[in-house]
């Protein structure tokens, strides 16, 4: 009985000496302190990387004292996983920098963000933006209520061919110091072309990566460019009933037997034929492209180029957003944060010019930008009017799918009339619906 | 009174000793085992339902049944599982063989085919992607070298090969744990056996058939459970290296399990393919037993 009176006792008195003790602290703490609010802002690594996140956000963070800035490097790629920490109130980050569509398509559709419709005042305006890059954000509401932006894309890649500059002079495509476009989509003047161009590249005349996230650009990009559209007229996904379809899937297969076409099954195989300066052209995100410049150091090294009609037809794009969970309790200055961070002119200008990724703001493409200014008039007018993939509700199944045919009928392993009825006939269940709303 | 009390005790002791692995067996591997076993008979998308919707067997007769991606998930399975088998298998028993025919140096060589074994499995697809690239490839430069342009392919990028790419990176860095099995067991067996097997005139080969071999069964059954686990639970290296590519060729069962779970968010159908390669194993794992009966053991 001693002993449980002593240690009754003693806690009691621990219990009493911290209570004391942190009223103490409250007591004298600064009034200017207590105002301060921790902002929580998450990135995969690779945003770090070709952001400088930290650099800009400390920048930020000295002008505004009354924030205290927590950067987190995401371990969790994949957005649906914090939506068991939403649904029990609480969040891990306040801001989310990064994210593409198929990515965040799950956290879209359940309402897990807080729409970013405010954000559009002052030099942020809808005007302001790249068309394409923007309407990429925005998505029908869940209730069927119209439509809003529960994301923002602040970086956006545009599918766009690049060429090796020294391998187009070699083949005779290099005239007044620009490349000769590829003619047109007339079987014999496109194959000539690429077989000029071949002649000169010692590792193939055209590089494509045929997995199943550049499988939808290599295919969508070209039949837009022909035609303008790559989607079926009743909106069930990809167009694969169309000559335009036919021709060009027929168009792959005959590169690649040819021996012009030297497509990859990895997106790392693919950089790295590239990469190697022996490949005449590369048909990827224009970031991708620059890569090659990464190793050479001479920007003169690379050329853009669209597919015949690109210019005015447009091309595929694809975006990364930043986002906030509806959850945060630091919105207002989450987004704060979002307009004074991650929407500046220097840090969008800093990872072009590092990164090659794409402002989504038109202005940026001014002054500022250190490296490729000649071919910004190509870059922004084949962004300006290119299209994002449609965000089906069932994408992923679709994708696995897609990547069954698709790649098998480019690399001539598959007939191409068996390889788009393949993909009609297993598509019929699917749901089409697109999330995004359009622009 | 004083005796119960300290048998009490004693027991309270050993439980106080035991409670944090059974919380850890508890929280980490039976709620998990248990609850993805309830989810297997669910409609489950977590992104979308708020709650799972019981569904019976109706999950796994749409797998078994209709699903195109798991039969060829499956077929993939069993070709890479058998083919991952019997070259781990087979080359580590040689190896172990030769090995301890040797008077010196067993240890060494047990260093040096253990060695991959540190190697992050992940980290050896990567190098293995770097030997069989098609263009700057070790493997193809060598054989360019040799005059085998025409062999020198796409081993990731065809799907012909690239399962089959696949199984000799696993392969290499597995073998090692399996030899070390087989020598250890090598090594029990009494020279004297062997002895006397040549003194009624067996020359090398019926030595190892009908002395060594007999003589290694319930070494072979632990590395042969071992060897078939691992064959199944393939998906760091497709992951990888190939992310199921090219189209679907090396799609393993526990890659499209996890496909399932993580990028189209359905729970109920990843733990429906999650329990059917389960049972799978369980059923393996069982013939083993019976080819490589136990009894054998007592007389080793």
């Amino acid at each position: 009985m001693k002993k449980f009176l002593l240690l009754a006792l003693a806690v009691l008195f621990v219990s009493s000496v911290f209570a004391g003790g942190q009223k103490e602290v409250k007591k004298e703490e600064p009034a200017a302190a207590k105002e301060v609010k921790v902002l929580r802002v998450a990135a995969p690594p690779w945003i770090f990387k070709k952001f400088d996140l930290e650099e800009f956000s400390i920048k930020w963070a000295k002008n505004n004292p009354n924030v205290k800035l927590e950067l987190i490097r995401a371990d969790k790629w994949s957005a649906p996983t914090y939506i068991t920490e939403w649904e029990q109130g609480t969040t891990p980050f306040d801001v989310f920098v990064g994210g593409s569509g198929s990515m965040l398509a799950p956290v879209i559709k359940g309402n897990w963000t807080e729409p970013m419709d405010g954000i559009f005042t002052g030099k942020l305006v809808k005007e302001n933006f790249v068309g394409g890059f923007l309407a990429a954000g925005k998505y029908k509401k869940p209730d069927g209520s119209g439509a809003n932006y529960p994301v923002l894309p602040f970086m956006g890649e545009v599918a766009i061919i690049g060429v090796n500059t020294d391998i187009m002079k070699k083949a005779g495509l290099w005239q007044n110091g620009k490349p000769v476009p590829i003619p047109s989509w007339n079987e014999e003047e496109f194959f000539n072309w690429f077989r000029k161009l071949g002649k000169a590249a010692d590792l193939g005349a055209h590089v494509q990566i045929w997995d199943r996230e550049f499988m939808q650009y290599n295919y969508a990009g070209p039949i837009m460019a022909m035609t303008g559209t790559f989607t079926e007229k009743n909106g069930k996904g990809f167009d694969i009933t169309s000559d335009a379809a036919r021709k060009w899937l027929s168009y792959l297969q005959k590169m690649y037997k040819e021996g012009l076409g030297a497509w990859t099954t990895s997106d790392e195989e693919g950089y790295q034929k590239w990469k190697t300066g022996a490949s005449g052209s590369f048909y990827a995100a224009q970031g991708h492209i620059m890569e090659l410049v990464g190793v050479t150091k001479d920007e003169s090294d690379i050329a853009y180029i669209g597919w015949p009609g690109a210019e005015e037809n447009g091309s595929i794009i694809w975006t990364h957003s930043v986002w906030i969970p509806k959850v945060s309790k630091m919105k207002e200055v989450a987004m704060q944060y979002i307009r004074e961070v991650v929407f500046s002119k220097e840090m969008q200008q800093w990872s072009f010019n590092n990164y090659g990724k794409l402002p989504v703001m038109k202005e940026y493409y001014g002054e500022g930008i250190t490296w490729f200014q000649d071919q910004m008039p190509t870059i922004l007018a084949v962004a300006d009017a290119s299209r994002p993939i449609p965000l089906y509700a069932d994408l992923q199944k679709y994708l696995d799918i897609l990547v069954k045919y698709l790649p098998e009928a480019a690399f001539g392993r598959m007939d191409v009339d068996k390889a788009l009825d393949s993909i009609q006939k297993e598509v019929q269940a699917l749901n089409f619906t697109d999330l995004r709303a359009g622009e | 009174m004083g005796a119960l009390r300290r048998k009490v005790a004693e027991k309270l002791n050993l439980l106080v000793f035991l409670l944090p692995t059974l919380f850890f067996v508890i929280v980490f591997i039976a709620f998990p085992v248990v609850f993805s076993g309830f989810l297997s008979l669910t409609e489950f998308n977590y992104a979308e339902d708020a709650v799972p919707k019981f569904i019976g067997l109706a999950g796994y007769w749409e797998r078994l049944i209709k699903d195109t991606f798991f039969h060829t998930a499956l077929v993939n399975q069993m070709k890479f599982g058998i083919s991952y088998f019997t070259i781990t298998f087979i080359v580590s028993l040689l190896v172990a063989i030769l090995i301890n025919e040797l008077n010196q140096g067993v240890q060494i060589f047990q260093v040096i085919f253990y060695l991959p074994m540190i190697i992050p499995l992940s980290l050896v697809g990567i190098t293995f992607a770097w030997i069989l690239s098609p263009d700057v490839g070790i493997f193809n430069q060598l054989l360019r070298s040799i005059g085998l342009k025409k062999f020198a392919i796409n081993w990731y990028g065809y799907p012909g090969t690239a399962l089959y790419a696949l199984v000799v990176a696993r392969s290499w860095k597995m073998i090692g744990f399996t030899l070390i099995i087989f020598l250890a067991g090598l090594q029990g067996i009494s020279r004297s056996l062997r002895e006397a097997a040549r003194v009624d005139g067996a020359n090398f080969f019926q030595e190892i058939f009908f002395v060594v071999i007999p003589n290694l069964k319930p070494y072979m059954l632990v590395s042969g459970i071992w060897i078939l686990i691992n064959s199944l639970k393939v998906f760091d290296l497709p992951q990888v290296v190939t992310q199921g590519g090219p189209g679907i060729a090396t799609l393993t069962l526990y890659l499209y399990s996890w496909k399932l779970a993580f990028e189209r968010l359905d729970m109920g159908e990843a733990s429906q393919v999650a329990y059917i390669t389960a049972a799978i194993i369980l059923i393996l794992a069982w013939v083993l037993n019976r080819v490589f009966k136990p009894e054998t053991a007592q007389r080793g």
